[in-house]
């Protein structure tokens, strides 16, 4: 398939070069086969060209928000990609701006997952309830500051303390700045650049590589 | 060897000019931590210039850095704006939900006026308190978040991003707004005491957006505010990347660059030497868990990298120190940067490979 153009117009920006190339490969396949042959692999392209520095965060977020908006049309046609699959959450956890979280969630969309959204500046003791509430089995969650890194780690507490299993993926620039805080926090996995989330989500359902 | 210590102005002011002061210059970039000097929680210590001047004081003696810092924090330009602040037990005070809701409200924006705004009139009532204790002998820094990186706080990142790709009246606009309140709250600081304006830009940075994009909108912006700034500034990145940028940064009229620690700093300085100097690039968020021995190896390294020339000043890579560093790591940075930060730098410390993953 064709990842690099797909990579190549989701950088430029071109909307119509992205859904056109979708579109003509969602003729001839399912898209489940779409999401895990195009969209998946160019999505983790494109994170690890971020974490090597070779592009920049502001075009992840775009290439991202274009790729959601370029599937939507095929999502309102062909329904759900993955009508089974495990309960997701999603969260920037005390902080309000940071960009992390959306690109994460635009990736999660666009491999065929369906994250409940539990907004930004949520504090871990409201977080605790809403992810009883919703059985939420793995949560995403995005940090700016150090403070609401650690704050990850009261979590963890929280959902112990209730024997909620609830496993905890975290990322943002705390983890990305010192290795080692994932683990002291009690994490479960920690991802380095959105593109990394279907692989861990592979890891702790022990799926295949594409889940 | 000079015969006589110099002054922290007069260190810092040889440093910038790519002279050998007598030691390196070092600032440690601490906000949180007069909290603790004085016993107070971080609320209570912001709420009073007074207790944020004695608090600097208080570390530049305990330190013995070169320089007084009066940011208080990030969040304090948009509260002056209108926007909530979020206290934290252990961290600086956050903004709360943007203030801008709708796009489109930025065409009927206006600016905070400096002189009247409580968040501000704090800063510069400490610049004064600091000014009237220190005189020229400590620079002291004033800080602005830059025209081109606040609306991240006003508007929100992603809507941020989406404005600059899609709406370039409306940032133009924006731009315009905040340039104006960039420069008049410089100014103000410059008047109350401060002697050099840090101007914090990390959206600027290579991580945040492509280079091309910075030529046509941050590099701009940089020039025309920072040319209406009547004083020194120091450009920081605040962890972003910058060596694609360097030559660009050199030419907004800044005289430092505060640089990630994801970057290689030895060659850093090489491609910026003469043109501007250079702060950073220890790693903060580790720092808290830093022993003495490798403090001292890190410190070393940072000197050995940076320092041959002059044109280094040795901090954090953030511009600010997280809460949790504990003392003795402070400690230590200052022990290593006074006993082996002196020119003319040892022959282990005149150059080296620090074999850290960097870019």
């Amino acid at each position: 398939m064709e990842i690099e153009a797909f990579i190549h117009a989701l950088l430029a920006l071109d909307r119509l070069r992205a859904a056109s190339i979708l579109r003509e490969l969602a003729d001839r396949f399912t898209l489940l086969e779409v999401t895990e042959a195009l969209i998946i692999p160019a999505l983790s392209q494109i994170g690890e060209r971020w974490a090597r520095g070779d592009i920049s965060l502001a075009e992840q977020y775009m290439g991202g928000r274009i790729c959601e908006d370029a599937l939507k049309p095929l999502l309102s046609q062909q329904g759900a990609i993955r009508p089974s699959q495990p309960r997701l959450g999603i969260v920037a956890l005390q902080d309000y701006h940071l960009l992390g979280k959306k690109i994460v969630l635009s990736c999660l969309r666009s491999a065929g997952f369906a994250p409940r959204d539990f907004g930004q500046g949520a504090s871990a003791t409201a977080l605790v309830e809403q992810v009883a509430t919703e059985r939420i089995e793995i949560l995403f969650i995005s940090t700016l500051m150090l403070p609401s890194a650690l704050a990850v780690k009261s979590l963890r507490s929280m959902l112990d303390n209730r024997q909620l299993t609830t496993k905890l993926v975290v990322g943002g620039a705390p983890f990305i700045f010192d290795s080692q805080l994932w683990l002291e926090v009690g994490a479960d996995a920690m991802g380095k650049s959105a593109g990394d989330v279907v692989r861990i989500l592979a890891q702790l359902t022990g799926e295949s590589a594409n889940v | 060897m000079f015969e006589k210590e110099m002054t922290p102005s007069q260190r810092v002011h040889a440093a910038v000019s790519f002279q050998e002061p007598d030691r390196v210059p070092f600032f440690l970039l601490l906000t949180m931590h007069g909290a603790k000097e004085l016993g107070l929680s971080i609320r209570d210590y912001f709420s009073k210039a007074e207790y944020v001047a004695e608090g600097q004081l208080r570390l530049q003696a305990k330190y013995r850095h070169d320089c007084l810092y009066t940011f208080f924090y990030a969040a304090v330009e948009v509260e002056a704006w209108g926007s909530d602040v979020l206290y934290v037990e252990n961290g600086p005070p956050n903004a709360g939900a943007p203030l801008i809701r709708q796009k489109e409200d930025i065409l009927s924006l206006s600016p905070p006026n400096v002189d009247k705004a409580p968040s501000l009139i704090k800063v510069l009532r400490t610049q004064e308190m600091l000014k009237a204790k220190v005189g020229s002998q400590v620079p002291i820094i004033g800080v602005v978040i830059s025209p081109f990186s606040l609306p991240v706080m006003q508007l929100g990142f992603d809507r941020y991003i989406e404005l600059l790709y899609e709406n370039p009246d409306l940032f133009e606009r924006l731009m315009t707004i905040n340039e104006k309140f960039c420069v008049e709250w410089a100014n103000a600081q410059l008047r109350a005491g401060a002697t050099t304006i840090c101007y914090f830009d990390p959206v600027s940075s290579s991580t945040i957006i492509p280079p091309d994009m910075y030529l046509r909108t941050g590099f701009p912006v940089a020039q025309r505010t920072l040319a209406k700034i009547k004083g020194p500034t120091a450009t920081h990145m605040a962890s972003g990347i910058c060596r694609p940028i360097m030559d660009q940064l050199a030419l907004t009229g800044t005289k430092i660059v505060g640089v990630s620690g994801a970057e290689n700093l030895g060659a850093l300085k090489k491609s910026s030497s003469g043109k501007v100097a250079l702060m950073g690039n220890l790693n903060g968020i580790e720092m808290r868990r830093w022993d003495a021995k490798h403090t001292e190896e890190v410190v070393r390294n940072a000197i050995a990298q940076g320092g041959p020339g002059g044109g280094y000043i040795l901090s954090d890579a953030h511009g600010e120190i997280p809460f949790q560093v504990p003392d003795e790591v402070l400690v230590t940075i200052s022990e290593t940067v006074h006993k082996h930060g002196q020119y003319p730098l040892e022959a282990g410390d005149r150059s080296g490979s620090d074999g850290t993953e960097q870019r």
